[in-house]
């Protein structure tokens, strides 16, 4: 299996998906640091203290979204679109290789996206402590964090699946537009009055600011469940397709 | 060989059809060791659908018997990874294909100086030829020795002295394995043990005894 995962790898991370990666990971680097505010005197940060951790928690987690969200709609075209998996065969030479290919395909792209998701949260973390007055640590922040990460591991999971299906690269653009949509709505009050936002956010556990803390629409527990139903329905349908490579 | 030891894929009754209507229809046929098996037919005519399904990589109508052995296949249509060596690779594969570690490396170096790859051993795809890069998909389809070995255009994009070596590597292995080989090319093969197959629209036909072994069993 460690062979498979370690083979699959080498594929996933072509010359193109290194530079591209790199690049998400430098603008998010970037992004988070400049957000702190550190360029501006400290007299203005140190002001009210509250309302820029607040402030810095909502931009910084915005920009770790938007770089995780790039990163998953990238790296499931990569694993699952067709044209670009012609490498399939060679792990299909074994009795059980498709069920191992499968897996390791999951396993490499979200270890991918939690390192990617690990970096942003220790850099937010980092950051925050050393470079700004007014950061503290707060559970539910953290909280929120491994929640994006969640978040893009089933849209990753809900890309696959619909590239796998349909075998379109625009299909594998459908999680940019769910996240867009949820993303433009994150109010509380508005998600719960509607019935379409309650179902976009019923599948992914987009963490909302919402009276002072950070918080998702349903339980943790809600989207563990559907984590695990996607990841199932991902598995089967590879392993009920055929390769097309 | 013993007859204990003979390899049979046998195919009953096979179909496979895309929906622009290509693909193979009601296919009947049964590959043996001991000869090369040679799969002829113009592009498009079904042959690496035929082999994918032997592969059991695409779903199909019918029955594909063989043993859930290790199979040897090197695609006609392949990406090598960029970044890696070509002996990280063949090592890779290997262990997929589980390979035993200590005979994985000496059948590694056997195989990239029988091919003249050995220079190129620790080189990254990227730095590799079409040709070189072709004799690496070769290699890893004859790792680990397997029992079935399924070449898809194997002669495709090498020279001369590389396409003499591999035909004298295949004759070797057909001693001990059932080779099944798609080409364009079957006088290039020359071996009096082999069977020709001719595939047509989808349409199996055995060469030896004039044929069709689609329609054989009805």
């Amino acid at each position: 299996m460690i062979a498979t995962i370690r083979l699959q790898y080498r594929y996933l991370l072509s010359k193109i998906s290194l530079w591209f990666l790199a690049i998400v990971v430098i603008s998010l680097t970037v992004g988070i640091i400049f957000a702190s505010g550190f360029h501006s005197q400290t007299g203005a940060s140190d002001l009210n203290r509250q309302a820029m951790n607040i402030e810095y928690q909502n931009e910084t987690i915005m920009i770790l979204k938007f770089a995780l969200i790039i990163v998953t709609v990238f790296l499931t075209i990569q694993g699952y679109y067709s044209q670009l998996s012609k490498y399939h065969l060679f792990f299909l030479q074994r009795p059980n290789g498709k069920k191992q290919l499968a897996v390791s395909k999951i396993i490499s792209i979200m270890l991918i996206q939690g390192l990617i998701g690990l970096h942003g949260g220790l850099t937010i973390h980092l950051t925050g402590l050393y470079l700004t007055p007014f950061f503290r640590m707060d559970f539910l922040f953290f909280n929120a964090i491994v929640q994006v990460i969640l978040e893009m591991f089933i849209l990753g999971f809900v890309g696959g699946i619909l590239i796998q299906m349909v075998d379109s690269i625009f299909s594998g653009l459908v999680p940019l537009f769910l996240f867009w949509v949820a993303e433009m709505n994150s109010d509380y009050a508005g998600i719960i009055s509607s019935q379409s936002l309650k179902i976009v956010y019923s599948v992914m556990p987009n963490p909302i600011f919402f009276e002072g803390k950070w918080m998702t629409v349903y339980s943790i527990e809600h989207y563990l469940i559907i984590f695990v139903f996607l990841g199932v329905l991902n598995l089967m349908i590879f392993m009920l397709k055929d390769i097309k490579s | 060989m013993s007859s204990s030891s003979i390899i049979v894929i046998e195919i009953k009754e096979v179909s496979k059809l895309y929906p622009n209507k290509s693909g193979i229809q009601n296919i009947n046929a049964k590959f043996t060791s001991g000869q090369l098996n040679l799969l002829v037919g113009k592009n498009g005519s079904g042959k690496t659908t035929l082999l994918k399904c032997i592969m059991g990589v695409v779903r199909y109508q019918g029955k594909i018997i063989r043993n859930r052995s290790v199979i040897g296949y090197a695609p006609e249509d392949y990406v090598m990874p960029y970044f890696m060596s070509v002996y990280d690779f063949l090592q890779s594969i290997g262990k997929i294909k589980d390979c035993p570690k200590i005979s994985l490396e000496q059948e590694i170096n056997e195989l990239l100086a029988y091919f003249e790859l050995t220079e190129y051993a620790n080189r990254h795809f990227g730095a590799l030829s079409n040709g070189m890069r072709q004799k690496v998909n070769l290699i890893q389809a004859f790792l680990n020795r397997p029992k079935t070995i399924i070449l898809d255009e194997p002669l495709h994009g090498l020279d001369q002295e590389s396409q003499s070596k591999i035909m004298k590597l295949i004759k070797e292995r057909v001693k001990e394995s059932l080779v099944l080989i798609s080409t364009h090319y079957p006088e290039l093969y020359k071996t009096r043990k082999k069977s020709l197959y001719m595939m047509e629209e989808g349409v199996l036909y055995d060469r030896n005894n004039q044929a069709a072994v689609s329609l054989s069993l009805e």
